[in-house]
């Protein structure tokens, strides 16, 4: 299997918000806290854009590399996942992070923001799968239930894509050679193309 | 009388020294006090396994209909 990846199509987003809602009340998300949201460009005029904007759970993760207490780790399937249990709430990663994906429920200064939080590709996290602590620390784990994240299974338009790496991919690729024009998926270079 | 007491704050700070040190063990803290720079030490997650894995092959196959 390829790695887990998400894709967002801005040419099917409608800016329904449906994604954020979804997620926020799948994993009881608190107030304050968005692991997903809906960012527009040109709002309201020609060439508006809107795009679905969480962790896009990098190949090599900036957020990875600047964790002084080194919390982040990669799943086989690709998913950046972290652990709350040695998190110290620093914020390095968030202004390391491209796409703006850590969150944390206090607004405060280093380390009194309280524990990160972050999109996790609906994979739980370092906890027995699908037990109450990983749903309470981390969300629901979709994945383990063989369920992809619940935006994109839940996303309207199908903009919003996840899951096997290269059948996103292929899916993205009919989509272009039917529209006959465009081949740019938003973020897809900044998160996946290999770094030199 | 001074001795004594001398003696008794030697012994409680040797007591304190000891009890200190052995709050330190990591398996009665219940949290990760060791670090290796680079290396991640928290806990480690479950796998998923091939079945797991194949349903969510199929699942993100079934995206291309809409």
């Amino acid at each position: 299997m390829a790695r887990m990846k998400f894709l967002c199509d801005a040419e099917r987003c409608i800016e329904c918000n449906a994604c954020v809602t979804a997620c926020k009340n799948e994993h009881e998300v608190p107030w304050g806290v968005n692991r997903r949201r809906v960012v527009t460009i040109q709002d309201g005029k020609p060439g508006e854009r809107s795009i679905s904007v969480a962790c896009m759970h990098c190949s090599d993760a900036p957020c990875t590399a600047v964790c002084p207490v080194d919390c982040f780790y990669q799943t086989e399937q690709g998913v950046v996942l972290h652990s709350k249990d040695l998190c110290i709430g620093c914020g390095y990663c968030f202004y390391a992070c491209p796409f703006g994906a850590p969150q944390y429920p206090q607004a405060g200064n280093y380390g009194s923001r309280g524990k990160m939080d972050k999109c996790t590709f609906c994979a739980g996290g370092p906890e027995e799968d699908m037990s109450s602590l990983e749903f309470q620390k981390y969300g629901r784990n979709r994945l383990a239930e063989g369920k992809l994240p619940i935006c994109a299974e839940m996303c309207a338009t199908k903009a919003l894509l996840a899951g096997d790496g290269d059948q996103v991919a292929n899916i993205f690729r009919e989509r272009i050679v039917a529209r006959g024009f465009g081949s740019g998926a938003w973020g897809w270079g900044t998160a996946y193309s290999i770094k030199s | 009388m001074i001795a004594i007491t001398r003696k008794f704050l030697v012994l409680f700070a040797l007591t304190a020294v000891v009890a200190g040190l052995s709050a330190c063990a990591e398996d009665e803290q219940n949290r990760v006090l060791s670090y290796q720079k680079g290396t991640y030490l928290g806990k480690t997650d479950q796998q998923l396994s091939e079945d797991q894995l194949r349903t969510l092959i199929n699942r993100s196959n079934a995206q291309r209909v809409y």
